[in-house]
């Protein structure tokens, strides 16, 4: 059991700078760490949410809509310094702009792994 | 220095304000596009920084908003894109924006391109202290009306000449035509040395007067080169100064203070000098009425080679259209009636 958490932990570790990048974000908090974790906070309880209004949007064929809170999510998890969301919703954004819809279905599910493994990073970090 | 940031994210928001803050500007925040308007009507802001998506009023679409509003000063306008394409580049500049900065901002960038906007408006300050200056000297002699005005085009159009000449074009470029535009306004201002029983004087000067009044050229260039010695980096100050110590020298030693002849007078003096005498020959003083053009131009194809450079005059003669113009559009309707036709 404990030999699996710690596989778990190294896993996670080797994954974590592209998934959230600690140190960039509080570099552009310019140190203050009260923001890093309030943009953090914001971040974690935004992302569910939109994600849902994503899943909408792409159901209901609303590209204007679709188009936007792509966006505003990308830019969201570039603020919180998440590379690895960042780059799919950068993905995501140009594959709905060229209305590549099965594209843009297959990026939504990428992210949703994505997002997943995030929580987990954050979890072992927390632990430390 | 007040910043004002423009952001529909609150996230994005808090992020920017931090660090422009951190970096030691005084932050306004807007939300969008209307309200980051009605804070920049205050007047009080010359340094925006606007996310580019933005519900109902886009970055862009404030920056033209901005630049489509006559305002007393300029607006430094950086634009936030998360956008890479050239496309989206020239759709901002287009819009006006004088810079940009791709999201996620980098806070290193951010603080250096914050220092280029800073150095930008101040040249702007720098100009209109040194075109304040000006007028502050010639607030003592108010019958020139728009004089510093029309001598700065008259300039810019000869020197715009010569730098495209084949003498020059190697050794002059458009930085120098912006200086001379930016500091022949002060070429009078040791006037504010000279007595008011002499400057002001209705009628013509005594022998002695007449020294007391060439004085003006030694206190200006004296003045000018303790600031240009103090900075010596700023090459506008060395050139406010060979103006003001030499537009009053003549192309063939007659002129003074010094008696300098030919190229030892200074480029800018030499353009000053027959700008200055053009504009006094076509508005009214004291003790003449206005020239017509005709007039005026008669008179300095006399002097190519005695008063003037023969070099300048033909620009002159190349672009005695514009001079016409500037005078028309500069001109008080007063000078305009007194106008004496050859």
């Amino acid at each position: 059991m404990n030999e699996n958490l710690t596989a778990d932990r190294k896993a996670a570790n080797t994954q974590t700078a592209n998934l959230f990048d600690l140190q960039q974000l509080v570099r552009r908090c310019m140190g203050r760490i009260e923001l890093a974790e309030r943009l953090l906070a914001s971040f974690e309880s935004r992302f569910p949410v939109d994600l849902s209004k994503i899943e909408a949007c792409l159901a209901a064929d609303d590209t204007a809509g679709l188009a936007r809170l792509v966006h505003q999510l990308k830019g969201a998890a570039a603020n919180v310094s998440a590379p690895d969301l960042y780059a799919i919703l950068s993905r995501m954004e140009l594959a709905v702009r060229d209305e590549h819809c099965d594209a843009a279905q297959n990026c939504l599910e990428e992210v949703q792994g994505v997002w997943d493994r995030y929580l987990l990073s954050k979890s072992v970090i927390e632990q430390r | 220095m007040r910043v004002l940031i423009v952001e529909d994210d609150c996230d994005a928001l808090d992020l920017l304000e931090n660090a422009v803050a951190y970096f030691g500007y005084d932050v306004t925040t807007a939300a969008n596009g209307a309200d980051a308007l009605e804070l920049i009507r205050s007047g009080q802001y010359q340094l925006v920084v606007s996310d580019w998506e933005m519900p109902e009023i886009s970055g862009p679409e404030l920056c033209r908003e901005i630049r489509r509003r006559v305002s007393s000063g300029y607006t430094y306008f950086i634009l936030l894109t998360a956008k890479t394409g050239i496309q989206s580049r020239v759709e901002g500049l287009r819009a006006g924006a004088d810079e940009f900065l791709s999201k996620p901002v980098d806070p290193e960038e951010l603080q250096v391109r914050l220092r280029v906007a800073e150095r930008i408006l101040a040249l702007e300050s720098r100009d209109l202290v040194i075109f304040s200056l000006a007028k502050l000297a010639e607030a003592r002699d108010p019958e020139t009306g728009a004089h510093l005005e029309r001598i700065r085009e008259y300039c810019r159009v000869l020197a715009q000449h010569l730098v495209q000449s084949p003498k020059h074009r190697h050794h002059l470029d458009g930085d120098f035509v912006q200086m001379l535009y930016m500091t022949s306004p002060l070429h009078d201002i040791g006037k504010v040395g000279i007595p008011d029983s002499v400057l002001l004087k209705p009628g013509p000067l005594t022998r002695d007067e007449f020294e007391i009044m060439k004085q003006h050229a030694v206190i200006g260039g004296t003045t000018l080169a303790a600031a240009a010695a103090a900075h010596p980096s700023a090459k506008y100050l060395q050139i406010a100064r060979d103006i003001a110590f030499t537009h009053h020298e003549k192309f063939d030693g007659s002129g003074y203070p010094y008696g300098l002849s030919g190229e030892a007078i200074p480029l800018c003096g030499r353009i000053v000098a027959l700008s200055d005498v053009y504009d006094a020959l076509t508005t009214p003083r004291v003790y003449k009425p206005a020239y017509s053009h005709e007039v005026a131009k008669n008179i300095i194809l006399d002097g190519k080679g005695k008063h003037f450079d023969p070099e300048i005059v033909e620009a002159f003669q190349a672009n005695e259209g514009r001079f016409i113009e500037i005078h028309q559009q500069l001109s008080t309707p007063a000078a305009d009636l007194a106008t004496v036709s050859a």
